[in-house]
């Protein structure tokens, strides 16, 4: 079985998918992506805002990392078209995360407009990666729009709940023709684990690492959950029982006297 | 002549070309704009081309940057 990671026709090995949002210093990043070996980073386009400018990000992502841009702020199709055409214009390549948002409370993606800017986006030749509200509906009308991954929410972002949506993305991971990356939600290790065990294949994780105490030592616990969880994915697992199912003989014990 | 530079109306004295607009802006603020993305009317400005791009009355000017974001 093949084990790579394969989006629009790139492979990479990992299958952990990081974000450039909330470190406390950017200076954390690039050690952050050699201890989780994620190869794949989002990042997001503004306005400079002149009396309070931000550091351009991208010099502090390694070059031999590709570049998500996200399409955030859009509300609307149209917004996120625009935001993906200025990305690759300005050289961070083919790969767009399409983030709709109109909901502020919950931060929820609208999935209408998401399948819009997909298929446009697909047509022009972007490697396109939707972020969902996991619905299996929304899904199949992403992929025949050409997406090259489905991103269901696990919970809202920066929530780290944890696969609060878990019984959808299910549906979703039994119906794929294409990867699905859980996106939003993942909290810690065993939550990343936990999608890939399920057959997810890869996972989005921003807020977990960047505010943890130890970014760089986070990155390498959500490797080796990832890692862990899609080896557990292969191997398949043990069923579950309702019962005990001694691991041991049940004959031949000692200190006993004969059966009658 | 006046034009809008991030959504916002600004009056600016008559430039040679963009270029020297963007390095005006880089030193008035105190930041490097070396990696900012640049948009005239919605079209997208290359840097290379910015010493050969007017500016004119009216123009929407969006000056853009990659910030960090999941």
């Amino acid at each position: 079985m093949n084990n790579k990671l394969v989006l629009g026709g790139h492979v990479f090995q990992s299958r952990l998918l990081t974000g450039t949002g909330k470190f406390s210093d950017k200076n954390l990043i690039e050690p952050m992506l050699d201890s989780s070996n994620s190869q794949i980073i989002t990042m997001a386009l503004r306005r400079i805002d002149f009396k309070n400018p931000k550091e351009n990000i991208l010099n502090y992502i390694p070059k031999n990392v590709t570049l998500l841009p996200n399409t955030s702020g859009a509300r609307t199709a149209e917004e996120a078209i625009k935001i993906a055409r200025i990305a690759r214009e300005a050289g961070c390549g083919d790969f767009i995360k399409i983030e709709i948002i109109n909901d502020m409370k919950y931060l929820m993606p609208d999935n209408q407009e998401t399948i819009k800017a997909t298929k446009v986006l697909a047509d022009e030749g972007f490697v396109v990666l939707p972020y969902m509200m996991p619905d299996l509906i929304a899904a199949k009308k992403l992929e025949d729009a050409g997406a090259a991954a489905v991103m269901p929410l696990g919970a809202p972002i920066g929530s780290n709940r944890g696969l609060e949506t878990r019984a959808l993305i299910e549906m979703l991971n039994d119906n794929k023709r294409v990867p699905i990356i859980v996106d939003a939600g993942i909290g810690k290790p065993s939550h990343a684990a936990e999608a890939m065990e399920m057959g997810c294949d890869a996972v989005l994780v921003n807020t977990a690492i960047a505010t943890a105490y130890d970014p760089v030592k986070m990155g390498r616990a959500f490797s080796l959950a990832v890692e862990a969880g899609r080896e557990a994915h292969l191997a398949k697992m043990a069923e579950e029982k309702k019962y005990a199912s001694a691991s041991s003989p049940l004959t031949g014990f000692l200190f006993r006297g004969e059966e009658k | 002549m006046e034009i809008i530079l991030n959504g916002e109306k600004t009056t600016i004295s008559p430039k040679e070309n963009l270029l020297q607009y963007i390095k005006e802006l880089s030193h008035q603020w105190e930041i490097s704009l070396d990696g900012a993305v640049v948009l005239i009317n919605d079209q997208i400005v290359k840097k290379d081309n910015w010493k050969n791009t007017l500016i004119s009355d009216g123009d929407l000017l969006e000056v853009l940057s990659f910030v960090s974001g999941g």
